[in-house]
């Protein structure tokens, strides 16, 4: 039974790939329904599992239409569509592993179909920075995250690999060697210190739906494995220290970085390793305390960085095809052409900042509760404080040297603009309102016993009352957008 | 008792037939029409042997053939369990293969001596795999060897075939001739040179056997020495470093189902012979037991080094043949890997990458000699499809991915060999070669979609419009992905470990002493 709802959705999408219409309405429309007919997978077992599931489908969804327009901009065929859409299927369906040998399964294959996106551009035009990028990749995300994944399997056995579901396994992970090699694999997998140089130059050159679903996605796949880690028998004191340290770091040092970048893409890719390093900060210090609270910290993080970076790699392929400049020193006005787009552009990051009421509004709450909540235990909470609070500063830093690529007069000068990619517009907006919606499914699991968002309940009000301010807003924002563009005066 | 069977003496025979009677037959008219359907009916015939085999051997644990019926250790004898009919098959379906490749691909004037040259191979390769006497495991390393340097040089005009069949020739021989030393020192030793005898007096030197008595003199010493020169010996063979610098020149100038022969049936021979002679002749409870456990070490670091090294050549390389033959080396270095864990779940693991590798070769060198060559066939948009498939399935088969393919298995059972005998460095070793390899493989899978990758040759012969090429790509496809799928789904795995646990209870070996 279990195989039909994710053999059947599959068959769906495939039909929505014959070359005929995969350009055409039929074809999106077939493939979007396919997406949604993969939330069937939903076991309602497992909060972390099913709500990374849940993301993964939508921001796979939008991705697949967007990639069409993309593509065809780009690249002036539809073969990157298949190619994207394959990707976030093998992602959906790592989510949705109930066993050990199908986590793995869809694991390689999605690494696989990654690889081969990342080198996209050396397929199609030879260009030698793509097959680097894709090399790094390969060696040093591919290879750890491999070892960590087989030795979980040969630990667990083959029979148990089959029969046993993910979260009851116990392999025989004490040993603090093992533990460290199989941690340092999924560190690799999500771009931690010191496997995480391979992040930046793989995300900036694969194409930008891929990068979308890398960033927002992929590196989400390296936190769910160290989620199930904390589930079997480890050597605690070696993960938890690695994953204190090590991603206390790379917080600091992915953020400093983004701040210095000219190249949006690379911005975008620093800031995934900063964001990624603080939910494995805060999962470290779920196993340190035990407490749910960090858990739930780290999933709604998640969530907000999720969208947050899909959205704004759909927005830098859309500023990519439109004036095909991808510097942030020769951009600066793509408010003047498109003051929707730079409009949602800055909502998205306001939710990244913690705008009610979105689901980054109640990531910050629920970050700042947990730590706050420890403070006086440890001088490892301080730390995470000071670390966690440097971050959101640097990210105030670098997101607005993100939007100067949106508004900065005196800067570059529009030289060709194609204004066929103003399409792609919707499907960012799109992205962005799915943090709003999030808060209030969350909101509504939450009242129904599905999910332990305790706090949740308690801050209801706050968010009721910012729906209605930000509501109120909207509109106003609406009615200035309808009297023109904003006009720059110096 | 142990199992007389009658087919283990008929498939040398077979190929010793096929192998004199196809040249013979060539004077003739008649005779040059019905070669290929002898070779190629001998060849089908010779699977069905080796499967019966190995299914007889399944249930009983192990069968003999005493030739000429002479009881050992006075005669040869044939002792086959479960590891050598595995091999035995595989190699069985390889050859059936090739034969049906080559009548293809091979000048149809000179196929006969492709023929009677194949067959030779394949009759070293049973001996090899079959045998339970020291020197007839020579001899058949021999026969193979002499095949190997004719068949390298089959396309002699070019001259780098020469000099590859040289090179693998004199070192070919230099080596074989060690090995036969080494047998020399055994025999002087211990007065016999039947592999269940040696293995009952190193066990318990004072033991007096029938027809061969007792040992003579020091016989530690002339262990040691023995078993050094052989494994070195036997490291040529597979072609593990630093012992593999003939194999790439020879992948490089052979044919192609030749090329496939190598890979697939008779390199593998050496991985074969060590497993032989550490786990059944010369075990932990032997007097050189000590000796034994630090030549594993050795083997292990050796292995270790030959893997890593051989997957960063494999990682640059942009030519088909040379990527096939380092790609080989990796594998076999994984195998010996494997067979240096000393724990069933590593040697289940190096026999099934054994497989892997024959399987992921037969379909790489196959679909790419058809896809590069001036066949009629690949204009066809579907057979071109098949052969990219086939293809890029052979290849992700050999950096063991997905579990569906042979390839994900064998690491696993490999990984787990490692895990359980506590060396989780070896796991690393696996899967940073894996990784290495993959940007190789990933390379020409990359090359061969946009352009043409060098490294075959369009033979004279080739025949436009014949579909023997599509239908062994298709029948190898079939059986990797048959393979994988049984050991995915099925209690295949299980199959496979008890192979592996099959090495270490020798009784069966044994009972065929009088």
């Amino acid at each position: 039974m279990e195989l039909y709802w994710k053999a059947l959705p599959v068959v769906i999408i495939l039909t929505g790939h014959i070359p005929r219409i995969e350009g055409s309405v039929t074809g999106i429309l077939l493939r979007v329904f396919g997406y949604a007919l993969l939330g069937l997978n939903v076991t309602l077992a497992d909060p972390f599992a099913d709500l990374l599931l849940v993301l993964t489908i939508i921001i796979g969804a939008i991705t697949t239409t967007y990639t069409v327009h993309y593509s065809r901009l780009k690249y002036n065929n539809l073969n990157l569509v298949p190619a994207v859409d394959l990707f976030a299927v093998s992602m959906i369906l790592v989510f949705a592993s109930k066993s050990l040998i199908e986590l793995i399964t869809f694991w390689l294959l999605t690494e696989l179909v990654g690889f081969f996106l990342i080198a996209y551009d050396y397929i199609t035009a030879r260009s030698g920075p793509a097959l680097s990028a894709a090399v790094k990749y390969l060696l040093f995300s591919m290879i750890p995250t491999d070892i960590s994944l087989f030795i979980i399997l040969a630990l667990t056995g083959f029979t148990e690999a089959f029969e046993v579901g993910l979260k009851a396994l116990s392999p025989a992970l004490s040993h603090p060697l093992i533990s460290f090699m199989v941690i340092m694999g999924f560190f690799a997998k999500a771009a931690i210190f010191p496997l995480h140089f391979w992040l930046p130059d793989a995300h900036s050159v694969a194409p930008s739906p891929a990068s979308a679903l890398l960033s927002g996605l992929m590196v989400k796949m390296g936190v769910y494995a160290l989620y199930l880690m904390s589930h079997y028998p480890l050597n605690v004191d070696v993960v938890v220290t690695a994953m204190i340290v090590s991603g206390g770091f790379t917080v600091v040092y992915g953020a400093l970085q983004a701040i210095v970048q000219g190249d949006i893409k690379r911005l975008l890719a620093y800031s995934t390793t900063s964001n990624t390093a603080l939910i494995v900060l805060l999962l470290g210090l779920y196993m340190y305390s035990k407490d749910a609270l960090f858990l739930e910290a780290s999933l709604l993080y998640t969530l907000t960085h999720g969208v947050y970076k899909a959205s704004l790699f759909l927005d830098s392929g859309f500023i990519e095809t439109l004036t095909h400049e991808r510097n942030v020193k020769n951009l600066g006005y793509i408010a003047k052409i498109s003051p929707f787009e730079t409009t949602t552009v800055i909502l998205s990051v306001l939710v990244m900042f913690g705008l009610p009421p979105s689901v980054g509004f109640l990531a910050k709450v629920f970050l700042f509760s947990s730590i706050s909540k420890y403070l006086e235990k440890s001088w490892i909470y301080f730390l995470a404080l000071l670390i966690a609070s440097t971050k959101v500063f640097l990210s105030v830093i670098y997101n607005v040297t993100y939007l100067k690529a949106h508004m900065n007069s005196g800067s570059g000068e529009a030289t060709e603009i194609n204004a066929k990619a103003l399409t792609m517009q919707p499907y960012v907006f799109t992205t962005v309102s799915v943090s709003f919606v999030l808060t209030f499914v969350l909101l509504l699991l939450s009242y129904s016993n599905y999910v332990e968002f305790i706090l949740l309940r308690k801050i209801t009000p706050v968010l009721l009352a910012s729906l209605a301010l930000f509501t109120f807003i909207l509109f106003f924002a609406i009615g200035l957008l309808k009297r023109g563009p904003i006009r720059e005066e110096r | 008792m142990i199992i007389e069977l009658l087919e283990l003496g008929l498939m040398p025979f077979i190929c010793l037939f096929v192998a004199i009677m196809v040249p013979l037959l060539n004077r003739f008219a008649l005779g040059r029409r019905i070669n290929p359907y002898l070779a190629t009916f001998c060849s089908a015939l010779l699977p069905l042997l080796a499967l019966r085999v190995h299914l007889v051997v399944h249930e009983h644990g192990a069968v003999t053939y005493r030739f000429g019926g002479f009881p050992p250790p006075i005669g040869v004898v044939y002792i086959v369990d479960e590891v050598s009919s595995t091999l035995a098959l595989l190699a069985s379906f390889v050859l059936f293969a090739c034969i049906l490749y080559s009548t293809w691909i091979i000048d149809r004037d000179r196929l006969y001596l492709f023929h009677s040259l194949a067959f030779l191979l394949a009759m070293g390769v049973y001996g090899c795999l079959y045998t339970g006497d020291l020197f007839n495991f020579y001899v058949s390393v021999e026969l193979v060897a002499v095949a190997s340097y004719a068949l390298t040089t089959f396309n002699s005009e070019k001259g780098r075939a020469v000099k590859a069949a040289f090179i693998y020739g004199v070192f070919g021989t230099v080596m074989t001739s060690t090995y036969f030393l080494a047998v020399l020192i055994i025999y002087g030793s211990y007065g016999t040179l039947n592999m269940a005898d040696v293995r009952v007096k190193v066990c318990s030197p004072h033991t007096i056997t029938s027809f061969s008595s007792g040992i003579y003199g020091d016989i530690t010493l002339t262990t040691k020495i023995s078993m050094a020169l052989i494994t070195w010996v036997l490291f040529f063979k597979s072609g593990i470093m630093p012992n593999h610098f003939w194999l790439p020149e020879v992948y490089r100038y052979a044919p192609l189902p030749a090329v496939v022969l190598f890979s697939a049936a008779a390199d593998m021979l050496g991985v074969y012979g060590l497993i032989r002679l550490y786990y059944t002749i010369f075990t932990e409870e032997s007097i050189v037991g000590g000796f034994r456990a630090s030549m594993i070490s050795i083997m292990l670091i050796l292995g270790a080094i030959s893997t890593v090294f051989a997957s960063t050549v494999v990682m640059r390389q942009r030519n088909l043949r040379s990527l096939v033959a380092y790609s080989s080396i990796v594998q076999y270095s994984l195998a010996l890997l494997g067979m240096t864990t000393g724990v069933p779940e590593g040697i289940a693991g190096a026999i099934l990458h054994l497989a892997t590798n024959a399987l992921g070769d037969m379909l790489v060198l196959f679909s790419a000699g058809l896809l590069l060559s001036a066949s009629h066939i690949v204009t066809n948009k579907v057979m071109r499809l098949l052969m990219y498939a086939s293809f890029i399935t052979g290849l992700l088969n050999l950096f063991g991915v997905i579990p569906i393919l042979p390839g994900f298995w064998s690491k696993a059972f490999l990984t787990l060999g490692f895990m359980k005998a506590n060396i989780p460095v070896g796991v690393v070793v696996v899967l940073a070669s894996s990784g290495l390899c993959a940007l190789g493989y990933f390379t020409l899978i990359m090359l061969l979609l946009s352009k043409r990758p060098e490294g075959i040759a369009l033979a004279r012969g080739q025949r436009s419009r014949s579909y023997v090429p599509v239908v062994v790509v298709v029948i190898t496809q079939i059986a990797t992905i048959g393979l994988g799928l049984a050991l995915t789904l099925g209690g295949f795995r299980d199959l496979v470990l008890s192979y592996g646990r099959s090495v270490f209870d020798r009784s069966k070996f044994l009972e065929v002493l009088p």
